[in-house]
């Protein structure tokens, strides 16, 4: 698999990155120091190492099995220690794509955002969707 | 196309279409649903939930889906620097607490969702979000309780 050309962040990140930071749930520093730099590491994907920590990212699963080209992103202790944070990737054609990231507060949860991945991925898929930058 | 419903889960998707109007649910909604579960096997999943799990979060997953695919424009919209995030959280935020002042003085959330059809569920997350209000979903609340065009008139609409 080669590399990565881009890496788009879509309008759901957006949206999501400004629920999660009115919310506090997580700090400046976290998103500085952590967060972000991680979301970058997509521009060395799959040869960066920290790609093979399946506590750090794994394929995106539903009940009936793994979704194609769908990933998380997974940070633990996010915030007030508490907060297991979840952020969708969709790697398509060589482009990541950054969906919706959450807070994984339950199994339900997961659930139904395993199931909006199938919708983006369609709407990616059809270039349906919005994409309001690339992160560099 | 993947992802696409099979007939087998279009079939489910109308049974649990007629539980989602014993339940009342509205018909706005429940036909909003449909249209899309025929071709999203991501929306047919949320159905299930709702059915088999009980999940009153997946209705307004559903509402979500249904206003992105009634969205008006699919332009890039007002540039947005990273820089400014916080403040435009901060603005939606009091946006969203002023237009839920007009509705709570026009008789609340569950007469606002008797009123426009989306489940209760969904305009709850809607005011308790920081996302960006969706144009369509703004219109739908302005003409449930009365609101000129300028009263709802936003810069960080999508």
């Amino acid at each position: 698999m080669g590399g990565i050309k881009e890496v788009v962040i879509t309008d759901w990140a957006l949206d999501s990155y400004l629920d999660l930071k009115h919310k506090q749930t997580f700090t400046d520093d976290e998103y500085r120091d952590t967060l972000r730099p991680d979301a970058m590491l997509l521009h060395h994907y799959p040869s960066e190492p920290k790609f093979n920590n399946r506590k750090f990212w794994g394929p995106a699963k539903a009940a009936n099995g793994a979704i194609r080209d769908g990933y998380k992103m997974k940070w633990h202790n996010i915030g007030n220690g508490t907060v297991q944070l979840r952020l969708l990737v969709v790697i398509l054609d060589s482009v990541a794509y950054l969906c919706n990231a959450y807070e994984k507060d339950g199994p339900g949860t997961d659930k139904r955002q395993m199931a909006k991945l199938k919708d983006k991925i369609q709407k990616i898929e059809q270039g349906t969707f919005v994409a309001k930058g690339k992160l560099t | 196309m993947r992802y696409q419903t099979t007939p087998e889960s279009i079939i489910r998707a109308c049974e649990i279409a007629l539980q989602m109007k014993k339940s009342g649910l509205s018909d706005e909604f429940i036909a909003g649903a449909m249209k899309i579960a025929v071709r999203s096997e991501g929306v047919f999943d949320l159905m299930v939930l709702w059915a088999e799990e009980g999940d009153e979060e997946a209705v307004a997953d559903i509402q979500e889906l249904i206003d992105e695919d009634e969205k008006e424009s699919r332009e890039l919209g007002k540039k947005i620097e990273f820089k400014d995030l916080g403040g435009i959280a901060d603005s939606i935020v009091e946006f969203k607490k002023k237009l839920r002042d007009k509705v709570d003085q026009s008789g609340g959330v569950s007469e606002l969702a008797r009123k426009t059809g989306m489940p209760q569920s969904s305009l709850s997350r809607f005011f308790n979000s920081a996302s960006r209000p969706r144009r369509t979903t703004l219109h739908k609340i302005a003409g449930a309780i009365g609101l000129r065009p300028e009263e709802i008139a936003f810069d960080w609409t999508r």
